[in-house]
């Protein structure tokens, strides 16, 4: 069907490095698609953290390798919509001294698609044949509905699958108080910012919460496990491949 | 003396993220305003994307300062009204304080104006023994009680009822109450009694009007009207960058300015003053005076980077949207200026260094961003000036914030290049990390600058085999097969 | 001469943009417009001269349904005489806030002289305030702000009323004092229904022209005036009649 697609993995680094689990079920996906993915082994990070902090030589110098890991690849994909997002909007601002530079960076960032993007806008697919059986709410993450422009795509490819409900909970566009270091530095603030999202979660009785951002589900997460309440956090990718809970 | 309690912004926020009264005030401003603004912007007929133009128009003004200022103070001359160029805080004052004590002035009435606050204008007035009535209800309140604002559009959003009620019966002599229709017909008589007694009229400026040389001031409550019409001298302050070219540029910056500052088609009140009285006219100021203020805004107007903050109108829009703002409240912020705003405009303005946590407590959701009447990239900002706390600025005079942290993402940088080293980060922070996962295979509690994480949440430990492991794994495989 | 800080502070401006003070700068002002925004100018002039009376009692409607949410009344009136009925019908229920004296201040307008009402209301012992010497000193001018502040009913004309808003749009000119429709605590508005012009576009389109035709009407200043006064600074709860007027009625004359 798709075979003559082929599609290059960017991991990113929470999910390469915490869980894995969330890469295991994109490679299903597209495996489930019949699309050849290719996975650059050397890749690492796009550069977000240290870009976020304030860091751009350093930041730099992870687009820098990024650039050259995933040189001409025809469509990278990416299950975090941050990544994206600092790709395609801020790598130009990295290397605006250098047309050189410049001009491959622009070029990647017009390859380089958020998961749901991908399947949505790309591929044109809305039904994966995915299963799961229960009550689901999804968190919009912030880079990925304000950066990227995504906010409809996971939406759709969730009222596809068979057996679930999905239920918007209130203020679903607001943020959940990660922020990348902010959570560690500024503590109180993003834990009170949390509470809310948590709040309004377990407020739309869902059993699932699931998102497009590992680092926005690993915060929710943290505090729902913190305080022993039953809903469980999903990558998208894992709902979408079809993993039961 | 300006007030400047930017370093406590961590002491203050924690102390407004235990306040219930600010937190249910705040949510409530939060979905009235904020969600009331964004639905205001949709129901625009030209939609969302009027913001675009608005930042047009704002950017060419401020891009042209010299010109516009130039024209509105030749056509305020023009008819008798005065124009003075205040190059700091203090200049202004100064101007502001000669004036009233030429005029023997006792008391004054004031409108919101958040340029009087950022120069400190009422302890100066204060200090030299003349009353400042503020005459906005909210800021009335605040003045009574001996606080400071907490919200640019709503100052006394952090008081309850029964303590505004118990303020009025103490310094207004009234029986106890908590009906607010009563508590405001007990303001509007005793400011009633302020506003036909004073000796000179204090108001900000909104936007102005360079084609026709005119101020033009906004509210709701009358309050500015009255300050501006009734006494005997008007004392107007305006920060040199609120300003638009031709008038007809106003019909998209009050239509955005009303939206987004509370969420209404047009505020209740706009009024073009462009000089003193004109002869015929039995009201109206005798005098006429406009403070054009600096206070270290062009040197935020010469940087391009930073120029597009001198677009801002002042609407407080932004706040209504700000996660950060909607949990700490106003007086973290410690200066004239809260929120989103706030936290670019004033490390600009009081410095970088002493201002480092208003830019770096912030999420960067971006939704500052989406509510801003004028398109103002905030979330662009806050990042440059992280950037600039990172490395130290010449420019800017700013020290570089934290050299240790510096060393790491330098090592880190060095890192990421190279994917056996960055195998062996991974390795290496799994198995340190192994020491604090629990029995569950939880992570309850982090060590040293991490520690922040597990106060209040739990961490899941890096998995054993990384996802690249794997997929090499399964790779080779392949290959085999 | 002292241009109190002109020169230096500009000549930062300039430093700040990297302009050179010297070379002359484009000057807006006499700038023409761009071709498109004058054909648009005149589109909006024709749509608002050519509008039939139906489409502006239609407008009119759009006027009262804006005016609800803003606490604004608008009342449509067939004629200048009923205008004054109605609002002498007000001024005998309404009760002043501030003593027991009926006042009312009123402006020097031609409808508003149309109407006739001063004699009505002397009829029914209301006192009326109008600024005879506004040139006689500080002292009278002060007097006759007093004597303003004691009244209950403000009466003026506007210039223009904003359908989309319920604005209405008030020049100040001699005898067109602001306090008339700021001081009492009811302000009365007396317009034509060609007044009521649709939206803000139209409104400044209108201002735009009368800018160039007669440039003091705007000069003077001008005040646009949504409702009464309102306030939300205690608990957000709304509170009508912060510190100026706690009702405003708008009598629109149809010729109906």
């Amino acid at each position: 069907m798709n075979s003559n697609k082929k599609v290059t993995l960017f991991i990113q680094c929470i999910i390469d490095g915490i869980f894995p689990e969330v890469g295991v079920a994109v490679v299903r996906i597209f495996e489930k698609l019949g699309i050849t993915i290719k996975c650059p082994a050397e890749q690492t990070c796009c550069g977000q953290p240290a870009f976020n902090s304030g860091y751009r030589k350093e930041a730099k110098r992870a687009a820098e390798h990024f650039i050259n890991v995933f040189g001409d690849a025809e469509a990278i994909v990416c299950p975090s919509g941050s990544c994206v997002n600092m790709v395609r909007n801020h790598y130009p601002e990295l290397f605006r001294d250098d047309a050189k530079q410049l001009e491959k960076a622009k070029g990647i960032g017009v390859r380089t698609f958020e998961l749901t993007e991908y399947l949505v806008d790309v591929l044109g697919l809305e039904d994966l044949g995915s299963r799961y059986d229960g009550r689901i709410t999804y968190h919009d993450s912030c880079h990925l509905m304000r950066g990227i422009g995504v906010k409809e795509q996971p939406r759709k490819l969730i009222r596809k699958i068979r057996g679930a409900e999905f239920i918007e909970m209130k203020d679903s566009d607001k943020c959940c108080g990660f922020g990348g270091a902010f959570s560690v530095k500024y503590p109180e603030i993003s834990t009170a910012i949390l509470e809310d999202k948590v709040k309004n979660i377990i407020d739309s009785n869902a059993e699932i919460v699931t998102g497009c951002d590992m680092g926005c589900l690993m915060n929710i997460q943290g505090l729902l496990s913190r305080r022993g309440l039953p809903v469980k956090t999903l990558h998208i990718a894992q709902l979408l491949a079809g993993q039961s809970i | 003396m300006t007030r400047i309690t930017t370093e406590n912004y961590r002491e203050e926020a924690i102390k407004g993220i235990n306040d219930p009264v600010l937190q249910k005030a705040l949510a409530n401003l939060q979905i009235r305003l904020g969600r009331g603004a964004e639905e205001a912007y949709r129901n625009l007929p030209e939609g969302p994307g009027l913001r675009r133009k608005a930042h047009e128009i704002r950017m060419k003004a401020v891009e042209n300062l010299d010109s516009l200022l130039e024209r509105l103070s030749e056509k305020i001359r023009s008819r008798g009204g005065h124009v003075f160029f205040a190059e700091d805080a203090d200049a202004a004052v100064t101007y502001c304080l000669e004036t009233a004590q030429k005029h023997n002035v006792r008391l004054a009435v004031k409108g919101k104006s958040m340029i009087t606050e950022e120069i400190g204008l009422n302890d100066a007035f204060a200090a030299a023994g003349i009353e400042v009535a503020e005459t906005d209800l909210g800021e009335y309140i605040i003045q009574l009680a001996g606080e400071h604002p907490s919200h640019i559009i709503a100052p006394a959003i952090h008081k309850t009822r029964s303590e505004i009620g118990l303020l009025f019966s103490e310094k207004l002599n009234i029986p106890y109450t908590t009906d607010p229709e009563t508590l405001t017909r007990a303001a509007r008589k005793a400011l009633r009694e302020k506003f036909l007694l004073a000796d000179m009229g204090i108001s900000g400026c909104n936007i102005a009007c360079a084609e026709t040389g005119h101020i033009t001031v906004v509210s709701n409550e009358g309050n500015i009207r009255m300050s501006t019409t009734l006494p005997k001298v008007h004392v107007a302050f305006m920060g040199m960058e609120r300003i638009t070219a031709r008038l007809s540029d106003h019909d998209i910056l009050f239509r955005l300015l009303s939206r987004g500052a509370a969420a209404q088609k047009m505020a209740g009140y706009v009024s073009y003053i462009g000089g003193p009285r004109i002869s015929g006219q039995a009201d109206g100021p005798d005098e006429f005076h406009l403070v054009i203020i600096d206070n270290g805004r062009t040197k935020i107007l010469a940087d391009e980077e930073f120029r597009e903050m001198l677009c801002c109108i002042r609407c407080g829009a932004c706040l209504n949207m700000c996660p950060v703002y909607g949990k700490i409240g106003g007086h973290a912020y410690g200066y004239a200026y809260s929120g989103p705003v706030g936290a670019v405009v004033t490390p600009l303005l009081v410095g970088i260094n002493r201002a480092k946590d208003l830019c770096l407590g912030e999420t960067l959701c971006g939704a500052c961003k989406d509510a801003c009447p004028v398109d103002i990239d905030l979330p662009r900002m806050l990042l440059l000036l992280r950037s600039k706390l990172a490395d130290g600025d010449l420019k800017w005079n700013v020290r570089r914030d934290n050299t240790g942290e510096k060393i790491l993402y330098g090592i880190w940088s060095e890192i990421v290049q190279r994917r056996w080293a960055y195998d062996a980060m991974l390795s290496l922070s799994r198995k340190g990390l192994r020491l604090f996962t629990g029995k569950e295979g939880i992570i309850s509690s982090l060590p040293f600058f991490l520690k922040g994480w597990t106060d209040s949440r739990d961490m899941k430990p890096p998995a054993r085999e990384s996802f690249i492991r794997q997929w090499k794994k399964s790779e080779n495989q392949r290959r085999v097969k | 001469m002292n241009d109190n800080g002109q020169a230096k502070f500009i000549n930062n401006i300039r430093k700040a943009l990297c302009v050179d003070g010297k070379k002359a700068r484009p000057d807006f002002f006499c700038l023409k417009s761009d071709e498109e925004s004058i054909e648009e100018s005149v589109l909006i002039f024709d749509r608002i001269g050519n509008r039939s009376h139906s489409s502006r009692l239609q407008l009119l409607g759009k006027l009262i349904d804006a005016a609800k949410p803003v606490n604004l009344d608008v009342i449509p009136v067939k004629s200048l005489p009923a205008a004054a009925q109605e609002i002498v019908k007000l001024a005998c229920e309404k009760k002043p806030e501030w003593g027991d004296a009926k006042s009312v201040a009123l402006w020097k307008h031609p409808l508003i002289e149309e109407m006739n009402i001063r004699e009505i209301l002397r009829k029914h012992d209301i006192g009326i305030i109008f600024s005879n010497q506004p040139d006689a000193g500080k002292a009278e001018r002060d007097r006759h702000i007093k004597e303003s502040a004691g009244s209950f009913i403000g009466i003026t004309s506007a210039d223009y009323c904003v359908a989309e808003t319920g604005t209405l749009v008030l020049k100040t000119a001699p005898g067109n004092e602001r306090i008339v429709s700021l001081l009492p605590s009811i302000h009365v508005a007396v317009i034509k229904l060609e007044q009521v012009i649709a939206d803000f576009k139209e409104l400044y389109t209108l201002l735009d022209k009368d800018l160039k035709d007669r440039p003091e009407g705007i000069e003077n200043g001008m005040i646009f005036i949504t409702g009464p006064s309102k306030t939300a600074d205690i608990e957000a709860t709304m509170v009508h009649g912060a510190h100026g007027p706690r009702e405003v009625y708008i009598y629109v004359v149809t010729g109906d």
